[in-house]
């Protein structure tokens, strides 16, 4: 007994974790704290009852906000197998079908029945339920379940459950980037263990997340940030252990520049500790805590200058294994000044939520050089719903999940060899002298 | 050289992807003192590739140039020799998001084909992951487990030469994810179940996970390389040895937008897919080359 617990308890929710919670599609990332209201779907509860439970399960939400344990053995659902009618001919819709009032059922829910009673309620007071085809019952119990049923599941996130919990809830902090798309761009950037990946990205840190969930904490990614800092904050929801934080760096973009000429300078500065010792020793005797706080600004710039100067000796050996962006910014400089960075016969990914950038991206490419298999390509989604005789596609998603602009790198050119001559037009004729 | 992680220079005994234009690429397998001919020319290994960087410009004898890459899964899967119909990078790529795979997962896998999933499965599960992979056919899976020796992944894979239907994968309580794209994937479903962990992978949820992908309808044609009229536009070009085209063609210069070769440009990815029991995913790209950008 005592050896199950062990096996199980990787796949235990313990506290402190990031999880996400799921209700049917829509899914939110949440961490589990202790005795915190979280609120779900229009629903509070308190999280403290999952610890302990395997992840995967399912809760329901009983009044009071905590979580039970939910037996996954009663699938069994109202009015199974009873009576059902050939067709709607004589079904009229004219709202009285329904015996019980609003009242009834407000009732219902204070006396605590629970949502398969209520259901079954709904059921047998509904008049014209037995002759709704076995089809058209099932779809009425599971619109009854939807909104009566307070389940919750918790899942252990991934980059799967992430992309699709961005998508469906904030697609604009991710720049559209659809699910399947996302699934392009890591495949095609050869991303894998043990590699120096180069990410830019404003998608909230969900690509960089995936990045690194495909790395598995093997290797080095270098993000690359717009403005003063790195936004990280998609991060979190992955859980990644601690050490996978070690293989994290970041380097500004606006540096990048600097870095291709080789000015760029990551040196302490000298003068600024000059005159902070003849400040200090005017002042050190009116004012130790302007001082030590002196102190602390000094030790976090050096920090921050010494993390600059790891990311820029990652990047300078020019070796990079792949390169990805998605961002809102316009790919093109961003692009080809990343390129330089990486090393010959390396694979690069550019995700737009539109295709004219990548196209004047693509156009400049092929001006210069340096990049071969270029594609740029987007990725059509079609979900299907999958039951016995009613299975058929649900709808098509076009157009919405952004393109990709993919190559892969080759040695820049050298002076062009000889062979070249053979496509070249006939030699220029030789001008007369008169 | 390896499939599973990168290198710089072309040693002996390497599998390179040269390059010769677009959608034109091929495999070599470099050895001292070989040769492989192109349409622009012999490549001798030992001086011209052996010592060289991966990503070079590699001058041919008659004076044309190729480039040669390091292989990654997604170019061996454009040049691979097909056994029977594989599957494309667009559909790889969302079975990799799909079953959540990552370093250290263990992954069960049939039919291996001609290995281009599994190539792509060995590049995300390593270096601590493993992949058992079944195939019913024997040379098939006999060439399999060659390839995977030669592109240096033994380590990671095991082939197993049995019905999957019948036998199983070979291993139980083990899978983090499980894929079947067999005539009667179904059939599998318990083999499936047996195989996979009971409480799900260490990292991820609560059951194992499986894509099922069936592209027969129940008692379809048997397993087997597809009739050539069904196999997409680009693979079909693909089965004819390049040898002939040069003899046929007079290419343009290569540098040019249009390139005849081009004119069936219908990507690969586009697969008919249907399956039981999995929500499907139809996925078609555009590719805006072809329209003579």
């Amino acid at each position: 007994m005592a050896d199950n617990v062990d096996e199980d308890a990787p796949y235990r929710i313990k506290e402190e974790d990031y999880v996400v919670l799921k209700r049917g599609d829509i899914f939110k990332a949440v961490q589990i704290v202790p005795k915190k209201k979280v609120i779900f779907e229009k629903q509070w509860f308190f999280l403290d009852n999952a610890v302990g439970q395997l992840y995967g399960s399912t809760f329901d939400i009983v009044p009071g906000g905590t979580l039970q344990p939910r037996k996954p053995k009663d699938a069994e659902s109202p009015a199974d197998a009873k009576e059902a009618g050939t067709d709607n001919r004589n079904i009229q819709d004219d709202g009285k079908s329904q015996k019980l009032t609003r009242d009834d059922i407000e009732n219902f829910k204070e006396q605590g029945l629970t949502d398969q009673q209520i259901i079954q309620q709904l059921v047998d007071n509904s008049s014209t339920f037995i002759g709704k085809t076995k089809y058209a019952q099932d779809k009425y119990i599971k619109k009854k379940k939807k909104k009566y049923e307070n389940i919750v599941t918790i899942l252990k996130p991934s980059c799967r459950i992430l992309a699709l919990m961005y998508h469906g809830r904030e697609p604009g902090k991710i720049c559209h980037l659809r699910y399947d798309t996302l699934a392009q761009m890591l495949t095609l950037a050869n991303i894998h263990a043990g590699s120096k990946v180069l990410v830019f990205e404003t998608c909230a840190g969900l690509l960089l997340g995936s990045v690194m969930e495909r790395m598995g904490g093997y290797g080095s990614v270098i993000q690359m940030y717009p403005g003063g800092g790195p936004v990280r904050a998609g991060v979190e929801s992955f859980g990644f252990p601690a050490h996978f934080h070690d293989t994290l760096h970041e380097f500004p973009v606006c540096h990048v520049n600097a870095l291709l000429a080789g000015t760029l300078d990551t040196a302490p500065p000298k003068d600024a500790s000059a005159g902070r010792d003849t400040n200090s020793a005017a002042d050190d005797v009116c004012d130790p805590e302007k001082e030590a706080r002196e102190k602390q600004r000094g030790q976090r710039l050096s920090f921050k200058r010494k993390k600059l100067a790891s990311a820029a000796a990652l990047l300078e050996g020019r070796n990079a294994d792949g390169l990805v962006i998605a961002s809102r910014f316009h790919p093109c400089p961003v692009l080809m000044g990343m390129l330089k960075f990486l090393a010959p016969s390396r694979p690069f990914v550019v995700y737009s939520q539109y295709k004219e950038p990548l196209i004047e991206c693509y156009t400049k490419l092929k001006e210069q050089g340096g990049a071969v298999n270029l594609r740029l390509a987007d990725t059509w989604l079609r979900h299907y719903q999958v039951l016995p005789n009613r299975t058929h596609p649900v709808l098509l998603m076009s157009g919405g999940g952004g393109f990709l602009l993919s190559g892969t790198t080759v040695a820049a050119d050298a002076p062009k060899p000889a062979g070249a001559q053979r496509a070249e037009g006939p030699a220029p004729k030789r001008l007369k002298v008169a | 050289m390896s499939f599973v992680e990168y290198s710089d220079l072309i040693r002996d005994g390497d599998v390179a992807i040269v390059y010769l234009g677009h959608e034109s690429m091929m495999h070599v397998k470099v050895k001292q003192g070989a040769q492989t001919q192109t349409r622009y020319g012999v490549i001798r290994h030992s001086s011209d590739l052996i010592g060289r960087r991966y990503g070079s410009k590699v001058t041919c004898s008659k004076g044309g140039w190729v480039y040669v890459l390091h292989p990654t899964p997604e170019l061996w899967t454009v040049t691979l020799p097909h056994r029977t119909q594989i599957l494309y990078t667009t559909d790889i790529a969302t079975i990799t998001m799909m079953l959540e795979l990552k370093p250290g997962c263990v992954v069960c896998e049939s039919g291996t084909g001609s290995g281009s999933l599994s190539h792509a499965i060995l590049r995300s599960v390593a270096p601590t992951g493993h992949l058992h992979t079944v195939e019913f056919h024997q040379q098939r899976a006999e060439k399999a487990a060659e390839e995977f020796k030669e592109h240096g992944v033994d380590g990671l894979v095991t082939v197993r030469n049995q019905d999957v239907c019948k036998d199983g994968f070979g291993v139980s309580g083990v899978a983090d994810a499980v894929f079947l794209d067999i005539p009667s994937p179904w059939e599998a479903v318990r083999h499936a179940k047996a195989a996979m962990k009971r409480q799900g992978p260490e990292d991820v949820r609560g059951v194992g996970r499986g894509g099922l992908r069936g592209d027969q309808h129940p008692g379809g044609p048997a397993e087997g390389p597809r009739r050539a009229d069904r196999l997409p536009a680009a693979a079909r070009l693909r089965r004819r040895p390049l040898r002939s085209d040069r003899r046929r063609r007079c290419r343009p210069h290569r540098d040019q937008a249009s390139d005849p070769r081009r004119l069936e440009d219908h990507h690969p990815a586009q697969r008919d897919a249907r399956s039981h029991g999995v929500p499907d995913l139809r996925l078609q790209t555009q590719d805006l080359k072809s329209s003579g950008f």
